[in-house]
């Protein structure tokens, strides 16, 4: 509109023109600037923060998708990876939202306002200014094409980089301890190295087109300057129509001057959409059916595996033919080789592997029409190898339940026989574990486990080799406490040592995915079969400690 | 309250430093990143001055269009100046894509090279970093914040030179043209100037609040990714997704507020164009009434004083960058900053002379923190090729020992002398080399399994790599994997028990040959039969090395020649296990507790 009342004020130049006049011009031009700072404002403020909310929402949505996906998916990924996913992806998907989007309405609005008020002024100066932009749809679909592939590259790099960087701290002792030093730098360099490569291909890409979209559109002004100064001499137009039409036509280049920006953003958010996507449309393996009953609220402790067959994906199979039932209350030792089978056995009854419906039933009922709330509220497991938390050890210990009191972690804590070592503490309870809990002594991290599975008074407990770290005399100490708070639970139990499941109401010996032997301690002994050979071999070695 | 606590342990260090680094400090760290690209630099900035020269031209021609033909009506001489007009657009659309590309080529180098720096600083950093610092949040440093530099570099640095030659070059176009409708123009200067200055103090307060944040989330994700079993076995989902989703939330409201400042400025500099715009055509309106200006010129102005604010305007989004690369940078400078405590201070070299692997401990102490003691006046000496026993129940210190023996802490008060040299005084590398560790926690790369086994050093050969592997029984299971040594091992071994891992590492130990072998309680979970190889193959491991080893198992315990009983953090008894069992003291306590659960089962 301003431009409408300016042609009039340049179309008589050599007249008098009162200076009000001009005054009044030059304040609509702010004016209407003001009204347009307001607006973009308003814009701006509107459309980054529904991109931020939309980052939000994503970023919340990947998060409960990955807590839906079982174990067996996670042995497939790698955490850098989804890490990648998590940041450097979704970070490029909000700039779609935010600038992308932005731009794009600039573009649309100015585009449209300006070839409107042109094809006004001079119809045939307007489409010979036009004709570069067809050239300009079809470079911007090239454009697009290659960058999207550009793009999956350079993401992929990155994430094989951020692998690595992930993996070396995570092993920083092994790095350490072999001085693998110099060679992670090396390998890191390649990757590092590599990563740029692909970024050059994108560069050599983006640094052509850029100027591009602004050479072809400033034809259009050139062809405007001579046509438009014709028109003007055989007084087809005024010179204020061609001033008019100039400003107009910068109007039209500089949103095309974003459009490479734009297109730039655009497929680079679409690779990345892409690699997000693929992990929301992974399925979770594991999750509450229709076939639910929901009116289970809890469990008494029941086991049994009814012909039960399992393997992962690749691989053999890894338990065959598998009929067990455990009582109630009962304690349940399994015993077996490394590779037998043991703690894919145990990993299935709180569905942390998917086992086939109709084999696993906990009070008679499949598994899989327990809720698993309910399911895994209820078992306690302790494995070999726990995962303990960046956090204090009360937060640690009290993980599994909701309203922790001291007097119930310190119950626990004793009976793992980890109290005492607690009050040695300087900071007792309040102790900061680092990563992983590594700033404690592996058998304390197993008997922290250990409280924390305790704690949440479960009907079934799982101890997966959990002594492992913990020496003899600990071990004895723990079994004695937990054979009082077990007894109305059902405690199964994973051990190499005969001492720590003899004691066991029943004794399950697995070979190569099968069970061979079940009894108790003697009639095992009588049978004389693979638990009566393990046996003897650890007699054996504590009569050659007795010379 | 789970999780609210760790966060404020993680961060609170963190925030005291941010706030005393200044800007003009990093800012020539950063540079200095720039420096062995110097000729390039120079380069870009002869194609920045071509650059600024052809966009000049395209105003100055359009205003003698104005002038000298179309205002006149003489149409002779249009077609040059059209012409012109063209060959500046190429020279333009030619220096543009030179300046661009061989700038953002640059901006890649340097944070190559930063995060390499980074990268090689972590590698110098020792294990009491790693223990304070989560993983996730050193992979925010170097691949997040790094990253936020890209955009500093390839469109930061360089361009705003190139803005500012664009600025002044205008401004100098304007001043020849008519210097008083110049001064006018440029009389919103001054608002712009405090806009700015105001728009800083806010906003640097925002993005480093918005960075912070960020680095929370990503720390807790890493975490609960790599925690993802545990957190199912205990029914989390909820609480997890609960502290997850307080974080995220943070996160939001922090670049909330960072939005009304980014909001605001912007359409603030284009107003001020507007009013720009404005002056000209009154007061330049004015002038050309009074005959003392050309219609041209006026023209010509108007799209000078466009091209004037555009700059501007790209300035102050370089702002935006130049905070988050402050903030950034602030926290790089801050990683590289950190200093090992541990540093190879080595006064005498001795690469030519193998160890012999003596070791000796001389009242040593040591505490994690503070003057909380684990390790009380330790003294005990290990001759050359001999095998000693650390005994004691779980936290006496025997895990600190070896720790220390691998230099992995400093001690507080005495001296570890192997070969009769202080392992302070000793290179690192050499050190470390001549010491191989089987931990309690196995590593595993997720690489080949010969690449586990040769951890990639070229002094170990594929033939060497196989024939450790047959000693330590792991072949057997290796041979019936898919690609045999080449088969992948997943992230942190999955995919391979717990036996097979340690195999691996034990493989791992033999093949890297050391004159001291270290066992941190690694025979303790294998199953009988398995065991029994590795007891095979410990003998094998131990030849002819000076061993230190963690076990519980006396049977491994009493082929040793010595065994060093360990008690809150001292040595209460050292000997052989049957002068020791002699004593009746902490030792013969141990023992007995193992035979007589092996006197109940014989009861039975």
């Amino acid at each position: 509109m301003v431009f409408d009342e300016l042609e009039t004020a340049f179309k008589d130049p050599g007249q008098t023109v009162a200076s009000s006049r001009l005054f009044f011009y030059a304040l609509s031009i702010f004016g209407v600037a003001l009204i347009g700072g307001v607006t973009r404002f308003g814009q701006r403020r509107i459309i980054h923060g529904v991109a931020r909310q939309m980052e939000y929402h994503l970023r919340a949505d990947f998060f409960i998708h990955l807590q839906k996906l079982s174990a067996a998916y996670y042995d497939n990924v790698r955490t850098g990876d989804l890490m990648t996913r998590a940041t450097s992806d979704l970070n490029a998907i909000r700039m779609v939202l935010s600038s992308a989007v932005m731009y794009t309405a600039d573009a649309i609005i100015f585009f449209g306002f300006a070839l409107v008020i042109m094809l006004h002024i001079d119809t045939s100066l307007t489409l010979v200014a036009l004709l570069p932009y067809p050239i300009l749809a079809i470079l911007i679909r090239q454009l697009g094409r290659r960058l999207h592939v550009h793009y999956e590259g350079i993401q992929e790099a990155f994430s094989v980089m951020n692998t690595k960087v992930q993996e070396n701290l995570s092993g920083v002792r092994v790095v350490k301890a072999y001085t693998l030093e110099a060679s992670e730098i090396g390998h890191f360099r390649e990757l590092n190295q590599e990563f740029v490569g692909r970024n050059h291909q994108q560069i050599r890409l983006m640094t052509f087109f850029f100027p591009l979209f602004r050479f072809l559109p400033g034809i259009g002004g050139v062809v405007l300057i001579w046509m438009g100064g014709l028109h003007v001499i055989q007084e087809k137009i005024t010179l204020g129509d061609f001033v008019a039409f100039n400003a107009y036509l910068m109007m039209l280049v500089r949103p095309m001057i974003t459009l490479g920006f734009i297109v730039n953003t655009f497929e680079r958010g679409a690779a990345s959409m892409g690699r997000i996507n693929a992990i929301l449309n992974e399925n979770p393996e594991i999750y509450d059916g229709d076939s639910v009953k929901w009116n289970i609220k809890s469990i008494e402790g029941e086991i049994e595996f009814k012909n039960l067959n399992f393997d992962y994906p690749e691989g053999q199979p890894v338990l065959k033919n598998i009929n067990l039932k455990i009582e109630r209350g009962s304690t349940v030792a399994i015993v077996g080789g490394t590779g037998s089978g043991k703690s894919t056995l145990v990993n299935l009854i709180p569905r942390i592997r998917q086992a086939e419906r109709g084999t696993v039933f906990v009070d008679g009922v499949d598994i899989q029409d327990i809720p698993l709330n309910v399911l895994r509220s209820n078992i306690g497991v302790v494995e070999q190898e726990p995962f303990l938390f960046s956090d204090y050890l009360r937060n640690n210990i009290a993980y599994g339940i909701e309203t922790p009191n001291d007097k119930e972690i310190k119950a626990a804590a004793h009976t793992a026989d980890l109290l005492s070592q607690i009050e040695e503490f300087p900071e007792g309870l309040e102790t900061f574990l680092g990563e992983r809990g590594m700033t404690i002594s592996g058998g304390q991290r197993q008997r922290s486990a250990l409280a924390r599975a305790i704690l949440i008074k479960p009907k079934i407990l799982i101890l997966d080799d959990a002594f492992a770290s913990v020496d003899t005399q600990t071990e004895d100490t723990i079994l004695n406490r937990l054979a009082d708070i077990m007894k109305d639970r059902t405690t199964i139990l994973i051990s190499h040592r005969i001492s720590t499941v003899k004691a066991a109401d029943h004794i399950i010996v697995l070979d190569e995915g099968s069970i061979v032997e079940t009894g108790t301690h003697e009639q095992l002994l009588e049978q004389n079969g693979i638990y009566a050979g393990i046996y003897e071999t650890q007699l054996l070695q504590e009569e050659l400690e007795e010379l | 309250m789970f999780g609210m606590g760790g966060a404020l342990h993680e961060y609170s260090d963190e925030e005291q430093e941010l706030g005393k680094v200044y800007d003009r400090v990093l800012m020539k760290r950063l540079l200095a990143y720039l420096k062995p690209y110097r000729v390039q630099m120079v380069i870009i900035g002869l194609l920045i001055v071509g650059n600024t020269l052809s966009r000049l031209a395209g105003p100055f021609l359009m205003q003698i269009a104005i002038d000298r033909h179309i205002m006149p009506g003489v149409l002779e001489g249009l077609g040059t100046i059209a012409i012109f007009m063209v060959l500046g657009l190429v020279s333009e659309f030619v220096f543009s894509y030179f300046e661009e590309y061989r700038m953002q080529m640059i901006g890649q180098h340097v944070m190559r090279d930063l995060r390499q720096s980074l990268f090689s600083h972590l590698q110098r950093l020792d294990v009491q970093f790693f223990d304070k610092n989560p993983v996730g949040r050193l992979m925010t440093r170097v691949m997040g914040d790094v990253q936020v530099l890209n955009e500093l570099f390839t469109s930061g640095v360089i361009t705003i030179f190139a803005n500012l030659l664009n600025i002044l070059g205008i401004m100098v176009a304007m001043l020849l043209y008519n210097w008083k409708l110049a001064v006018a123009t440029f009389t919103v200067m001054p608002i712009i100037f405090g806009a700015t200055l105001i728009y800083q103090i806010y906003s640097r307060r925002a993005f480093r609040e918005q960075r912070k944040q960020l680095a929370r989330i990503n720390a807790f994700l890493q975490e609960n990714i790599v925690g993802m079993t545990t957190m199912k076995l205990f029914a989390q989902e909820q609480q997890s997704y609960l502290r997850f989703n307080e974080r995220n939330r943070k996160y939001l409201s922090a670049n909330l507020r960072s939005i009304f400042y980014f909001s605001i400025f912007h359409p603030l500099i284009e107003v001020m164009a507007s009013l720009a715009t404005a002056v000209i055509i009154w007061y330049g309106g004015g002038q050309i009434v009074q005959g003392a200006l050309t219609f041209g010129v006026l023209v010509a102005f108007i799209r000078y004083a466009e091209r004037f604010f555009w700059p501007i305007r790209e300035l102050s989004e370089k702002y935006t960058i130049f905070q988050n690369a402050m903030a950034s940078s602030e926290r790089i400078f801050q990683l590289l900053d950190t200093q090992p405590s541990i540093a190879s201070t080595a006064r005498k070299s001795r690469k030519s002379k193998a160890l012999k692997g003596e070791i000796e401990f001389r009242n040593v102490w040591f505490a994690y923190n503070d003057d909380d003691y684990v390790l009380r006046d330790v003294s005990f000496t290990v001759k050359p090729g001999e095998k000693v026993a650390l005994v004691g129940h779980t936290g006496a210190g025997k895990t600190s020992i070896i720790n220390l023996l691998c230099r992995f802490y400093e001690i507080n008060k005495g001296q570890i002398l192997i070969d009769g040299m202080d392992i302070r005084e000793m290179e690192l590398e050499e050190l470390r080399e001549a010491i191989s560790i089987v931990q309690q926690n196995i590593f595993l790369f997720s690489d080949s399994i010969e690449r586990n086994i040769s951890l990639g050093k070229p002094s170990v050969s594929s033939e060497q790599v196989k024939q450790a592997s047959k000693d330590v029984h792991l072949d057997r299971f290796v041979q019936k994997m898919p690609d045999i040594y080449g088969t992948v091992v997943k992230e942190d071994g999955g995919g391979l028990s717990v036996g097979q891992k340690q195999l691996v590492a034990f493989a791992r130990a033999l093949a890297s040959d050391p004159s001291i072998l270290i066992l941190d309680e690694a025979t303790s979970s294998v199953d009988t039969e398995t065991e029994l190889l590795i007891e095979d193959a410990l003998s094998r491991l131990m030849e002819n090395r000076t061993s230190v080893v963690i076990a519980h198992r006396l049977s491994t315990i009493q082929n040793a020649d010595n065994i060093i009983v360990m008690h809150r953090g001292e040595i209460r008894e050292i000997g052989t296990h049957n002068e020791l069992l002699k004593q009746g003291g902490i030792y013969y306590r141990l023992y007995q507790l193992q035979y007589k659960a092996q006197e109940r089962k014989e009861n039975l």
